[in-house]
């Protein structure tokens, strides 16, 4: 039934190069827990710190407890799926699924036995005496989490595993991983780069940026309360505007920006003069048509006019001239009339103070941290 | 007919040709025909005892008609004698000439006998005119007799030199040998190489995977016979080896190397280790590291790594480096001649001593067709018994 993973100020570094800075967390048993980080953000380092192959530089990795120095990744109690999965091609399915029962010295039949049944768990019966060759790469993908499932591990790592799957398989297969990590109970260590499948899969999510780890919380959490700039410009869209604080009041900031003053809530205490920059997501903002502009405007509103107006379907994203040479996205539902959006047009976007979130610049937040 | 269109609009003519041309070289130039005039040799032989006899024979004639010159220079000099005398004139051999002077004694006892008359000279002539005869006859009955056993010794088609080789048994047991210490060789060859290829190929950084490159490469810009010679420095009984654990006290009395064949054994491990490393190297760099990882990570201990993973993905390399340093080693000259003592005769040797030594091209071809073949055969059991089919060594 899984076990905790417990990363007590880790620091891992390659020479003068450090791969990743004080990372303290704990992973409960269970969880399924995704890294989520661009890459070279340290995420699979921390990945083979977890799963044995490399030792911390400095603090300890402990698993149900225990501390993990010295024990090799044959020794833990972890199993890991590698982004090209590395099974074996000259073994069959069942073999290779096997393979870790072959090395505890479990007989020829036991082991053929369990095989099938994680072959019935991923539901792929009757390919026991394929190779491994011969199967899809949904098929293949499911074979390396059967392998990995076969040793019975408590924390089973993952990383980036799907990334070389089609989109349609991708999101299957999501739900797959979903669904064995209920049924098995197992800890899952998930590493991407694709907020999606972080967001989708996940219990929690941390967030890691050049080795540390930015922010850990719920998806929802992350997506909607990020605590630094890298947070809300990773995840998801949002809407930058860079300036200085004026004001703080009552949880709220007003910071003057290049293209108006706009109010958003303050939850990293920021104070006057503060660098900030005010995040707002495309989804948030209102386009204001003269009529409701004069009856309750919301926070914040800037005119701009219209660079560009792409349809998606369901929705339309419309991109605004905005801060400092960036396009502001609104995105809109597709229940108007387009032909008035054209180039060039001037157009009131407005949104809530609510809505919008005021973070210490990136440059602030680094040497904060430093 | 298609490939060759395909060939053609992928090279180009001039290339295809050239291509096409190279390789019938090769096949026909390199291969077939050398094996085919073997194979024609070796099964060509000549019954050694009538060639035997037609050269007594052939001696036997020469012999008779050195005689007869001989016999008409006497018969010309009695003659001219017999003029002379018979004009008046001193015999002109009576006086015995220049030897008098030499020795006057012994002329002068010769002097005593009578002198010679026209017609003891004659029937002198006559003998010798009869052994003329006599010996033409015997001439014209040898021409008959060469003439059947040279018809004898002629070259024939059959299974004689091979069956020489059986029958042989001083060179058959340097045959098995030569074949069994291959093995050896080859055997000595996997094992030192195997943990090198891997080491270079997965576990060495990569400055310190080029710097063991070059160290192994370095001394086979020597030439192998120096190399060998080397080898000979080190294991002879006054060599390094010897004398240093002579002063380091851990031996009584030198060790023998070159006795028995583990000079040669040494030399040829060294000399082919090149062969063994790099298509293992090949292979096992192609191994993907993951894959490793991943039986580590699933339990495995590194010997069960080895032998689960990275060998049975080694194993087309293994086969090569295996099948070059077997043949290499079965067909190797040089080592055994330099660092052979007189126990260790390599079969490389026994056919180079029938084509030169003995000059005889059919048992010489014969040996060496037969080290091919079994060499061939010996590598295919060996495929099949390890799994490796002509297809997998072609990757």
């Amino acid at each position: 039934m899984g076990m905790d993973v417990e990363l007590d100020r880790v620091t891992m570094r390659f020479g003068d190069f450090t791969a990743v800075r004080d990372a303290d967390l704990t992973i409960r048993s269970g969880e399924f827990f995704s890294f989520l980080g661009p890459s070279g953000c340290g995420k699979t380092t921390i990945l083979r710190m977890v799963s044995g192959f490399i030792e911390p530089s400095e603090g300890a990795v402990r698993i149900g407890g225990r501390d993990m120095a010295g024990l090799g990744p044959n020794r833990r109690p972890t199993a890991l799926i590698f982004q090209n999965l590395a099974l074996f091609p000259l073994m069959k399915v069942w073999e290779n699924i096997a393979f870790g029962l072959e090395v505890r010295g479990i007989g020829k039949a036991e082991r053929r036995k369990r095989a099938e049944q994680l072959l019935e768990l991923i539901a792929l019966p009757d390919q026991a005496d394929k190779l491994v060759t011969e199967l899809s790469g949904g098929q293949r993908q499911r074979v390396a989490i059967a392998r990995a499932l076969a040793v019975e591990p408590e924390v089973l790592l993952l990383d980036e595993p799907l990334s070389a799957l089609d989109l349609k398989l991708r999101q299957h297969m999501r739900a797959e991983l979903r669904a064995i990590q209920k049924k098995t109970g197992v800890t899952f260590i998930y590493i991407t780069h694709d907020q999606g499948e972080a967001l989708t899969m996940s219990d929690r999510v941390g967030v890691m940026s050049q080795g540390v780890i930015e922010q850990v919380g719920a998806p929802d959490q992350i997506y909607s309360e990020p605590h630094t700039a890298f947070v809300a410009t990773f995840v998801g869209e949002n809407n930058p505007f860079s300036g200085r604080v004026i004001e703080v009041a009552e949880g709220y900031a007003v910071i003057e920006t290049s293209r108006a003053r706009l109010r958003a809530r303050n939850r990293e205490n920021l104070t006057t003069g503060d660098s900030a920059t005010v995040f707002v997501r495309p989804e948030r903002c209102l386009l204001l048509d003269g009529a409701q502009a004069d009856t309750s405007l919301p926070d914040n509103t800037l005119v701009s006019e219209v660079e560009r107006v792409d349809l998606e379907g369901a929705y339309v994203n419309l991109f605004v001239r905005g801060d400092q040479g960036r396009s502001l996205i609104v995105h809109l539902t597709n229940d108007r009339d387009l032909s008035k959006l054209s180039t060039g047009q001037q157009v009131t976007i407005g949104f809530s103070a609510d809505a919008a979130v005021a973070l210490p610049s990136a440059a602030e937040a680094r040497s904060a941290a430093a | 007919m298609q490939a060759i269109q395909d060939f053609v609009r992928r090279y180009g003519g001039v290339m295809t040709a050239y291509i096409f041309l190279g390789c019938g070289i090769w096949m026909v130039g390199m291969i077939v025909l050398p094996q085919l005039l073997m194979l024609e040799k070796s099964l060509t032989y000549s019954d050694p005892a009538a060639s035997a006899r037609a050269a007594q024979i052939q001696a036997d004639t020469d012999r008779l008609f050195v005689e007869i010159t001989r016999a008409e220079r006497s018969i010309g000099r009695l003659q001219t004698r017999i003029a002379a005398i018979e004009a008046g004139e001193a015999d002109p051999e009576a006086s015995g000439g220049g030897t008098t002077l030499l020795n006057p004694f012994a002329s002068g006892t010769q002097q005593q006998a009578e002198p010679a008359t026209p017609d003891s000279l004659r029937t002198e002539v006559a003998e010798l005119e009869a052994q003329i005869e006599n010996n033409r006859i015997v001439i014209a009955q040898n021409d008959s007799d060469l003439e059947e056993a040279r018809v004898a010794a002629a070259p024939k088609y059959g299974f004689a030199n091979y069956q020489e080789l059986v029958e042989n048994d001083l060179n058959r047991s340097i045959f098995l040998k030569t074949i069994w210490a291959s093995v050896l060789v080859t055997l000595i060859c996997l094992i030192v190489c195997y943990p090198i290829a891997f080491y270079l190929a997965k576990a060495a950084p990569g400055e310190q995977a080029a710097l063991l490159m070059l160290a192994l490469i370095v001394p086979y810009w020597i030439n192998e016979i120096l190399r060998t010679f080397a080898w000979l420095m080190l294991l002879s009984d006054g060599g390094v080896i010897n004398q240093l654990l002579l002063t380091l006290g851990l031996i009584g009395e030198p060790i023998r190397w070159r006795e028995g064949n583990g000079a040669v054994i040494i030399g040829m491990t060294y000399a082919y280790i090149l062969f063994m490393i790099f298509p293992i190297y090949n292979t096992i760099d192609t191994l993907d590291k993951n894959q490793i990882e991943a039986a580590r990570d699933l339990g495995a201990p590194w010997w069960r790594i080895h032998l689960r993973v990275v060998i049975p993905h080694a194993k087309p390399g293994i086969a090569v480096g295996c099948i070059m340093t077997f043949m290499l080693a079965a067909g190797s000259y040089a080592v055994p001649l330099i660092l052979g003592g007189t126990t260790s005769k390599w079969f490389t040797e026994v056919i180079y001593d029938a084509f030169n030594e003995g000059n005889d091209w059919g048992l010489g071809s014969a040996y060496a067709f037969m080290l091919l073949t079994t060499c061939i055969v010996f590598i295919l059991v060996m495929m099949r018994l390890f799994k490796v089919s002509l297809h997998d060594i072609a990757k």
